[in-house]
């Protein structure tokens, strides 16, 4: 990336709810992960929407399904990158996630689950170190992994179980609102 | 979208872009390649004038935060060799996304000038790219690595570059041009 600076969430009021919350053992985690997509979803007026609505990452699921290695799945992704001049993070995170999905040979389905995944794992990572050691929040690194962990749990069932999935880039855009408006609700199924 | 221009020449009418021009707030290195190596060829400026304005545009360009860290560039960049290099945008667009992370559109034009009839190196026969790059004009800090993906190549790392022209950095340039600098400077 060329940078190895983290910056946490902005200072904002959704932002603080969340970090008033994560990685506190008193309050439940599908509320913590209730609250990061909240934040997520409200910032950069609703960009997040539009970047994983991004119609590459529609095409992305098609690689899903036909390609036959992970490296064959990146490839085909990067070019299509390429051809459109899109660089940003979440495409990033999408490469990452076609990768898996092709390595598990779990398909669209398998790709969609793991982009929300790692989009939270993300969030999360963003301020989640910041509180390890903190009174009254989790005490070590290896509940801060768990936590993560728990966290992608529920945004891949949410991603699996909510939406009736489809590949079509007009749908994928729904679907991917439909998984958005389920993760802010804490809606896993 | 960051869109830079980038001349040889005085702007007679500069637009709302960016304008990076020789000799005022791009530097390029052809004096001290000069130097070192005598007479410069049309495709040897071409290069460094590519390589220049892509460093340039690089360290003009904050990355954002958050989720705002990937920048999105556009360069326009006369070259003499309009031909010749055209093909070649493909790869150092790649290759510029591979390195920076971010997405390069490259856009060359053609600029007045003798195009040379010499052959670029073809990166599929030879196989050998020269990546260099280094921290300031006095090179206390200077890192030299030339790798070739045929393994015969130039590798590792020299303290004895002193002679490397020092406006240059972070490019890639054919092999003839590559031991020209590497004779010299090692």
């Amino acid at each position: 990336m060329g940078t190895s600076t983290n910056h946490p969430s902005p200072n904002k009021p959704s932002w603080r709810i969340v970090n008033a919350i994560l990685g506190r053992p008193d309050v439940p985690i599908g509320r913590q992960s209730a609250e990061i997509w909240k934040a997520a979803a409200a910032d950069r007026e609703s960009q997040l929407e539009r970047d994983l609505g991004d119609e590459l990452l529609a095409q992305a699921c098609e690689v899903a399904n036909t390609s036959a290695t992970p490296i064959e799945a990146v490839e085909v992704f990067d070019q299509s990158l390429s051809s459109a001049y899109a660089a940003n993070l979440t495409l990033d995170i999408g490469r990452r996630a076609l990768a898996r999905a092709v390595a598990d040979n779990t398909g669209a389905t398998g790709f969609a689950s793991e982009l929300f995944a790692e989009i939270v794992s993300y969030y999360a990572s963003r301020d989640l170190p910041s509180f390890v050691g903190a009174p009254g929040r989790i005490a070590t690194a290896r509940e801060s992994i768990s936590l993560k962990r728990d966290l992608k749990s529920i945004a891949r069932e949410t991603a699996i179980n909510v939406a009736q999935f489809r590949v079509d880039p007009g749908e994928w855009r729904s679907y991917v609102a439909s998984v958005l408006e389920s993760l802010q609700n804490g809606e896993s199924r | 979208m960051i869109r830079f221009s980038i001349h040889r020449n005085s702007v007679e009418n500069p637009t709302g872009e960016n304008i990076l021009q020789v000799g005022v707030n791009l530097f390029t290195g052809e004096k001290d390649f000069e130097s070192s190596f005598g007479t410069l060829t049309a495709i040897e400026s071409d290069l460094l004038l590519i390589a220049s304005s892509i460093f340039a545009a690089d360290r003009a360009s904050k990355r954002g935060e958050r989720e705002d860290l990937c920048r999105n560039f556009e360069l326009q960049i006369p070259v003499t060799n309009f031909e010749k290099l055209l093909p070649l945008v493909p790869q150092i667009e790649k290759i510029l996304r591979l390195l920076s992370n971010d997405s390069w559109q490259i856009r060359l034009r053609h600029d007045s000038g003798t195009a040379q009839d010499n052959e670029i190196s073809d990166c599929s026969c030879q196989g050998k790219t020269l990546l260099f790059s280094f921290m300031s004009h006095d090179c206390p800090s200077l890192e030299f690595a030339l790798t070739t993906n045929m393994g015969n190549g130039y590798r590792g790392t020299s303290s004895a570059m002193k002679n490397v022209p020092s406006p240059l950095t972070c490019c890639a340039m054919p092999m003839q041009s590559a031991d020209r600098l590497a004779q010299t400077c090692l």
